[in-house]
């Protein structure tokens, strides 16, 4: 087991710099410069001559070092990087940390929320389902898992929220918090905000893993339900649950964990975008806004958190898989 | 019975939430105290806002009296004396969107432009500026030499003095300091020259000039306000991270500092920053040292703090004002469509929705040519580009009436010309330029194509050039601005119409200027501001044809040179008769050989101000200057529940 974790960390080591050198030179190709923005509002805002912006700009990049080479550059950021220093924004010439601290922790409460609901909500459907098989409510379950995993969580996103404005006459939420708690300290109340404000982003951004976990656990359900030691553990005359849960469900159990691994990309893009229609202050917005106004540190930063939670992510449900099941971990 | 056990339940499980919310309100919101009524100024005593009193009484902060200058600035009140306390409800759209706070709580610097002193500035820019940290000030008869006189006692949110130091400081070690920058920015030169700022005493300041300058007090009113801080910050504070001053530092650390929102920088404005986080909401509290009172001697502003909540989008701010849950927007507001929703909910919400005039640049609706476009395979458009009748033709192609009824609904007027009807410089013979190549024609605009040798060869409805390619043409607009984009629509297709093959080009506005500044764009549509006076921007607006500025186009057509030139002298004519001759040189020569082509000006602005917002100008009276509150007089607005 620690022979196979070390292999697993030492393999994390090369994807993290590969990962790195993809999103530094994505951003490199993109046209345009993140100090373009700034020179435009100084001749907009500030009034400034356009010779006087480009020099005062110049002088800018040369002390942010944007007028070295790609390698140098590249080198220079990763190394900042692992240290912690992500940079300024040139928005308002923060540290991108200021930026994105009170944003990373909505996007990861989110998201791990989203995780937590697919699966505590999907298994035991799934299971239920594959036990009543070709009952009401397998099919009408079935149906709705279709569903689910058909619309795009950015659509569904608009039509949860015309829906609420239409049929409820709710508002869409700004924001994570009710108006009278986003400066209030920590308390019982603003957990509770908390709690309701994330229901709704958690709903949208997890029912397609929902749907898809549903599915999965059926179908490998029915699978083992069929098997001979199932047919034996119930000739033995072992109660129904424990022949359900302990025999048919404990090999049904592999492919949920690998489905991890994989769900949790689709959760963070998807995050990333249904936050953006919810106008939620997670890192999708900014991420977007960013790219926009080709803020450089912001978007490679944002997109490296990401990364690093998605290589986290895999390395986690590696674990989890070679824990569940033996013969990886001998492999 | 089953619907009310479920709200019973309910009821249970948000009661936790619900008595919260109650003590948080309590908390929060003290009951606004009223001011005093009577004529303190004379009597010598002054009153300020309870929040501050029980600071004075721990021990926490010095009297009033002392942290007063000895002549405090008397601001007139919009309709009466208001009371003291409550929170201002605000909103800000993204971090790029900051600047609502300084246009809202955080401005004012030596001089000051009051809603009724738009009226009054003479047309030379000499006159009719309002006070500020200034007491007085005094021209040379030439105009080239200014004497201002700081009012004594003036002191920055952290009780420091604020003196002419402060302005040298930011004059000598930072604007002329090669290592911020290397070039002294145009507004503070004269034929090339930059100006002399000289120390006369403790509160008294020369500025020089290498000829006349007469619109220098608009420079000073903006590079002293706080969001621009360019003559005027705390250099006690910056001094901490200047290199010449602290050792260690260097000019990363101090351009740290002097980002725009940053919430340890001392200010001199009515509130001061306290909270900002991009992601969630910012806060601004009274400066306790502001220097203003109203006229029974209150410290001002009234309202406590601030609150702007982080918002998406136009649509969310326009949901929040519908709800009643905003006390004052304009800014980011301007998303016309919503004008008959916005006075239809006017009751529901709670507010009461204002049409002024003024500028907007999200409702500004102008096409910037290119006239030194450096692309070889678009040889033939750039002497199409430099030629004043196959623009004229593209202006006459317009369908102003559409435009104006389908993006405007209607209220704006068309014009080919962006100068606001409220402007000094507008009479009869201005209204008559205008109308210069705004009429629709689109007959006369295939003739115009055709005498430049522009013919339909193939038959498809499509010009083309003598050697038979299509004349193509990329209009541009800023995706992320739906007006610009909505108005380039409309463009493209009347252009189309005449037989030119345009197409819409949407780009992110950064992308967009850079193209801009490469010369590497055929047109954009953009918004335009300062439509009041065109002299508080020379880079673009009424004066500058489109960015097209002496500094990077190195070709220019004849009629944009003359443009240039009589730009240098509109800007330096003392005599207000002569400027307003030029002036209208200027627009006729802008009109006739479209240097820029306008749709419509006039464009209405939408404010909504909430019942509960006391002093706010009434709507014959609101004037907006660049998406600008200040006009509008927030220090002295209060709320009334």
């Amino acid at each position: 087991m620690t022979a196979y974790l070390i292999r697993r960390v030492i393999n994390f080591i090369p994807t993290f710099v590969l990962m790195s050198f993809v999103v530094f030179l994505i951003l490199e190709i993109a046209p345009g410069d993140p100090l373009t923005r700034y020179e435009q509002a100084l001749v907009v805002t500030y009034n400034y001559s356009l010779e006087a912006a480009e020099a005062r700009t110049d002088q800018l990049r040369s002390l942010y070092g944007l007028d070295r080479g790609f390698v140098l550059r590249f080198v220079t950021w990763l190394l900042n990087f692992l240290r912690g220093e992500f940079g300024v924004s040139f928005n308002n010439f923060r540290p991108v940390s200021d930026l994105i601290g009170p944003r990373l922790l909505y996007s990861i409460a989110i998201s791990s929320s989203a995780l937590i609901f697919m699966y505590v909500v999907g298994v035991p459907v799934g299971l239920w389902t594959a036990y009543r098989q070709y009952g009401v409510s397998d099919y009408a379950v079935s149906v709705a898992a279709f569903v689910g995993l058909s619309i795009p969580n950015f659509f569904l996103a608009l039509l949860v929220l015309v829906g609420l404005l239409f049929f409820f006459d709710i508002p869409p939420p700004q924001g994570l918090f009710s108006p009278e708690y986003v400066d209030a300290p920590w308390s019982l109340g603003k957990l509770l905000d908390a709690l309701r404000g994330l229901v709704l982003p958690v709903l949208i951004i997890g029912t397609e893993g929902l749907a898809k976990i549903v599915r999965i656990t059926r179908a490998n359900m029915l699978d083992g339900l069929q098997d001979e030691y199932v047919r034996t553990a119930r000739a033995k005359g072992l109660a129904e649950p424990a022949v359900v849960l302990k025999h048919a469900f404990r090999v049904a159990v592999n492919p949920l964990i690998s489905l991890f691994g994989m769900q949790f990309p689709l959760i963070l893009s998807g995050e990333v975008v249904g936050s953006i229609v919810l106008g939620l202050p997670t890192l999708g917005p900014l991420l977007l806004e960013s790219l926009r106004s080709l803020d450089l540190y912001v978007s490679t930063t944002i997109l490296m958190v990401l990364g690093l939670l998605l290589l986290i992510g895999n390395l986690l449900a590696d674990v989890l898989l070679a824990l569940a099941d033996p013969r990886i971990r001998f492999d | 019975m089953r619907r009310t056990a479920l709200t019973s339940i309910l009821t249970l499980l948000l009661l936790p939430v619900l008595a919260s919310v109650g003590f948080a309100g309590a908390a929060g919101e003290e009951a606004p105290a009223p001011a005093t009524t009577t004529a303190a100024v004379e009597m010598g005593g002054y009153s300020e806002a309870p929040m501050l009193a029980a600071m004075v009484a721990s021990g926490d902060l010095p009297p009033v009296e002392e942290r007063l200058p000895a002549e405090p600035l008397v601001q007139d009140v919009v309709d009466r004396i208001g009371a003291y306390g409550g929170t201002f409800r605000g909103f800000q759209l993204g971090d790029a969107d900051k600047w609502v706070l300084y246009k809202t709580g955080m401005y004012g610097g030596l001089l000051s432009r009051s809603y009724r002193d738009l009226g009054t500035i003479t047309a030379n820019g000499l006159e009719g500026w309002g006070e500020g940290i200034a007491k007085s000030w005094e021209w040379d008869d030439d105009a080239a030499g200014l004497t201002v006189v700081l009012r004594a006692g003036v002191k920055w949110s952290d009780g420091a003095p604020l003196t002419v130091d402060d302005v040298m400081f930011m004059w000598h070690d930072v604007q002329m300091n090669q290592g911020f920058q290397p070039t002294v920015p145009s507004r503070y030169t004269v034929n090339g020259e930059p100006m002399e700022v000289i120390k006369v005493d403790d509160h008294t300041l020369r500025f020089e000039f290498a000829g006349p300058n007469p619109w220098f007090l608009n420079v000073l009113y903006g590079a002293t306000r706080s969001e621009y801080g360019q003559l005027l910050a705390p250099a006690h504070y910056f001094k901490q991270f200047h290199p010449d001053y602290a050792s260690g530092k260097t000019w990363e650390d101090f351009q740290q500092e002097y980002g725009p929102v940053n919430v340890n920088i001392p200010t001199h404005t009515a509130y001061k920053l306290v909270k900002y986080n991009p992601a969630e909401e910012a806060i601004m509290e009274r400066n306790p040292y502001y220097w203003k009172v109203d006229p029974a001697g209150n410290q001002l502003p009234y309202i406590d703090r601030m609150r702007f909540q982080m918002l998406s989008d136009q649509e969310a701010a326009i949901l929040k004002g519908i709800a009643g849950e905003v006390d004052l927007a304009e800014r980011n507001f301007q998303v016309l469509e919503n004008l008959p929703m916005l006075k239809a909910s006017e009751a529901d919400g709670n507010y009461e929705l204002r049409v002024g005039i003024g500028d907007n640049f999200t409702t500004g609706n102008e096409v910037w040519f290119n006239y030194d476009l450096q692309d070889e395979a678009y040889a033939e458009l750039r002497e199409l580009l430099r030629t004043a009748t196959f623009r004229n033709a593209l202006s006459v192609a317009l369908n102003r009436e559409a435009i104006n009824d389908l993006l405007f609904l209607g209220l704006a007027k068309e014009a080919n010309l962006g100068l606001s009807t409220a402007s000094p410089y507008w009479d009869g013979e201005m209204a008559t330029i205008a109308q210069i190549n705004a009429e629709y024609d689109p007959d006369k605009a295939r003739r115009l194509l055709g005498e430049l040798g522009l013919k339909d060869l193939n038959g498809d409805g499509l010009l083309q050039y003598p050697d038979g390619g299509n004349v193509t043409f990329l209009l541009g607009a800023a995706s992320e601005i739906n007006a610009h984009v909505n108005f380039a629509e409309m463009v493209v297709a009347d252009w189309k119409a005449v037989g030119i093959d345009a197409r819409l080009h949407l780009q992110t506005r950064s992308l967009m200027f850079s193209g801009i500044r490469a010369l590497q764009f055929h047109a954009v549509t953009f918004g335009t501001t300062d439509l009041l006076f065109p002299q508080f921007r020379l880079n673009e607006g009424p004066i500058m044809p489109g960015y097209q500025s002496p500094s990077f186009v190195q070709d220019p057509p004849p009629d944009l040179q003359r443009i240039w030139d009589l730009t240098d002298r509109i800007i330096t004519t003392v005599d207000p008769d002569r400027v307003r001759e030029l002036m209208k040189e200027h627009q006729r020569l802008r009109a006739e050989n479209n240097l820029g082509i306008w749709g419509a000006h006039d464009v209405p602005l939408m404010v909504i101000v909430h019942n509960r917002l006391q002093n706010v100008p009434p709507a014959e009276e609101i004037v907006i200057d660049n998406a600008d509150h200040i006009p509008l007089l927030p220090d002295q607005w209060f709320i009334q529940e």
